[in-house]
């Protein structure tokens, strides 16, 4: 236990130079490129002198690195700035509109590991037989079909022509469980198919590698264990580790890729701000955005290696993975 | 009997070799010839179809043609509402999902193979930053980054192929850092290292070509998901714009009228999926076959 504290301390530690990479590149990335906040705001045909007074008014005239240091130090203090255009608070705006962005990743991630676990496993079971072959094609489809494309497909066959779920439109959890659930089914089912995909064929491939490498497989075996005991049971416990990693992985990433499926359904959620924010450059919202989901992928990417420690003690961890 | 068994050796080889006629159809070997060819189809259907078929430009069409359904005369997909003839749309569009897609990812492998090669090969506190400076970037959602690198840049190729190439940068980096590390102690490092070659030398004249095959591997793989984001961007408006065609914009101008006119979402959608899974079973078939 002690080792694992040390280490985890470790990581939190390096954690600190890759969030204040983050945070200078989305700074540097949003002020340096052409198209002023002002223009943006004002328009075109501003004159200089009302460019000049929205500057000020914005903080805009100070240099880059004071501007940035004193970004971080709010930032610190969990205040990441004023909206341009809504002159609302960032923190406030993205935190109402978290949840939606984070129902829809858990919804779409618990689709994909409902369907795709069972379909590994079998196909384990009998590689190059029917049920492998199935879930093969349709992961290699998942994985190959863009989530806008799948969802508008999705929206014309159930929606449009046979009327059984809602075309676009949100409704929030507070109204009721099932109406929030019936819009949220099709954008969280076109975003699971890339996931069924990664996680079915690499669940597959690990519980393959078990099954036919492992000693412990056959001592089961020699116990007189079913067939289905030991692949649920004892090679599925012993596969599960890519798949963490790679669910891990991805819950950050989602969060920040839900943008077109989210601006597709009109959800509105954390992507749709984003989108709209970079069209209005209303810079501070699309940094606050930024750092908010870098954080959750370095925060969860830690979470996923201490998994990997609790769940298999035969891990360690030294200096490798540098 | 010497001669005997030599005439029926003849005799069994004989269907022998007719088998051996059509062996390279193989199943396996089938798995890489027809989503090779197919996509080898799309290429040239792109590139050479709109000359071949004397197809007019993409966004000249009239109005008078708009909504023609599928299988019209001189359109057999039908028009958009703007009455473009949507094969034509398709093609074009293609080119620019093509160039963007090899472009992305030779530019990140151009770029992410060098830094990979140095950090790898010569290790110590250029390598500490080197990897650091790779984890700010896989941190950064890379999605977000393209976002915001292509509106603000405006729309043209070369500007996607630059935000597009923050994905794939990293990531060759990463690939071929690794594969570096397990080539820096093998014997003709060593060797060379004695000859006196210098580092450079070594490192992109010895140890880089020793890599070159696997990290090309990864390549269709790679552009895949290039395309896959291409389309993504330009479905939200911030790659490719319309008049221009693509197969992403395509959809995002069609999706108003799912209900009305389905085929202007669904054609472009097939193209898409199409060619991505394509890429993707190539890209698995040579991974299979040539990868270390």
């Amino acid at each position: 236990m002690q080792v694992i504290f040390g280490l985890v301390w470790r990581r939190i530690l390096q954690l600190i130079p890759v969030c204040i990479g983050v945070t200078l590149m989305a700074f540097l990335l949003l002020n340096v490129l052409p198209g002023g906040s002002a223009i943006a705001i004002l328009g075109t045909n501003a004159t200089g002198g009302s460019i000049k007074a929205l500057d000020n008014a914005l903080g805009l005239n100070k240099p880059a690195y004071e501007r940035y240091l004193l970004w971080l130090w709010h930032a610190l203090h969990g205040n990441l700035g004023v909206s341009f255009i809504t002159r609302q608070s960032v923190t406030s705006t993205i935190f109402a509109r978290f949840p939606v962005s984070l129902e829809l990743v858990v919804l779409s991630i618990l689709i994909a590991l409902c369907t795709a676990i069972p379909a590994a496993v079998f196909s384990a079971r009998r590689p190059g037989g029917i049920v492998d072959w199935i879930t093969r094609a349709v992961g290699m489809f998942g994985l190959s079909t863009p989530g806008f494309v799948l969802a508008l497909y999705l929206l014309y066959v159930l929606s449009v022509r046979l009327g059984v779920l809602p075309v676009t439109g949100f409704t929030p959890l507070s109204v009721g469980l099932w109406a929030n659930l019936k819009t949220m089914l099709l954008p969280a089912l076109s975003q699971s198919a890339i996931l069924f995909g990664s996680y079915s064929r690499i669940l597959r491939g690990d519980m393959i590698d078990q099954l036919y490498s492992e000693d412990y497989v056959l001592t089961a075996r020699a116990k007189g264990l079913g067939s289905l005991r030991v692949l649920f049971v004892h090679v599925f416990k012993n596969s599960l580790f890519s798949l963490i990693t790679i669910v891990g992985a991805q819950l950050g990433t989602l969060i920040g890729g839900a943008a077109v499926i989210e601006t597709l359904f009109g959800l509105p959620g954390v992507g749709q701000l984003l989108l709209i924010s970079i069209t209005d450059i209303d810079v501070p919202v699309v940094q606050g955005i930024v750092v908010i989901v870098a954080l959750i992928v370095v925060v969860m990417n830690l979470v996923t290696d201490i998994a990997y420690m609790l769940l298999d003690p035969r891990v360690k961890y030294g200096t490798a993975d540098t | 009997m010497a001669l005997q068994t030599l005439n029926r050796s003849r005799i069994l080889v004989a269907p022998i070799r007719t088998g051996l006629r059509f062996r390279w159809l193989s199943r396996r070997n089938l798995a890489l010839i027809i989503p090779a060819g197919l996509l080898l189809f799309i290429i040239a259907a792109c590139y050479c179809g709109p000359a071949l078929f004397h197809l007019g430009p993409p966004s000249d069409g009239n109005l008078a043609n708009a909504n023609l359904p599928m299988w019209t005369k001189s359109h057999w997909l039908g028009t958009d509402p703007l009455g473009n003839d949507i094969l034509t749309r398709c093609l074009f569009g293609g080119r620019a999902s093509f160039e963007i897609g090899f472009g992305a990812v030779g530019l990140g492998f151009i770029v992410g193979s060098s830094v990979g090669l140095t950090a790898g090969f010569f290790g110590g506190k250029v390598e500490i930053v080197i990897m650091r400076t790779l984890d700010v970037l896989l941190a950064f959602p890379a999605l977000i980054l393209a976002m915001a690198v292509a509106a603000y840049l405006g729309p043209s190729i070369f500007t996607l192929i630059a935000a597009i190439s923050f994905f794939t940068v990293p990531t060759y980096a990463r690939i071929t850092r690794a594969q570096v590390l397990r080539n820096r102690g093998r014997e003709y490092v060593i060797v060379a290292r004695i000859m006196g070659g210098r580092p450079w030398y070594i490192a992109f004249r010895h140890v880089y070509p020793n890599v070159l095959p696997t990290l090309l591997t990864f390549a269709p793989l790679g552009i895949g998901v290039t395309m896959l984001v291409e389309a993504a961007l330009s479905f939200l408006g911030v790659g490719i714009r319309p008049p221009e065609p693509s197969w992403g914009n395509m959809i995002a101008q069609a999706q108003a009228q799912l209900s009305q006119h389905p085929s202007d979402v669904i054609i472009p959608g097939v193209f898409l999926l199409v060619t991505i899974t394509c890429l993707n079973l190539v890209g698995e078939q040579i991974r299979i076959r040539w990868a270390k």
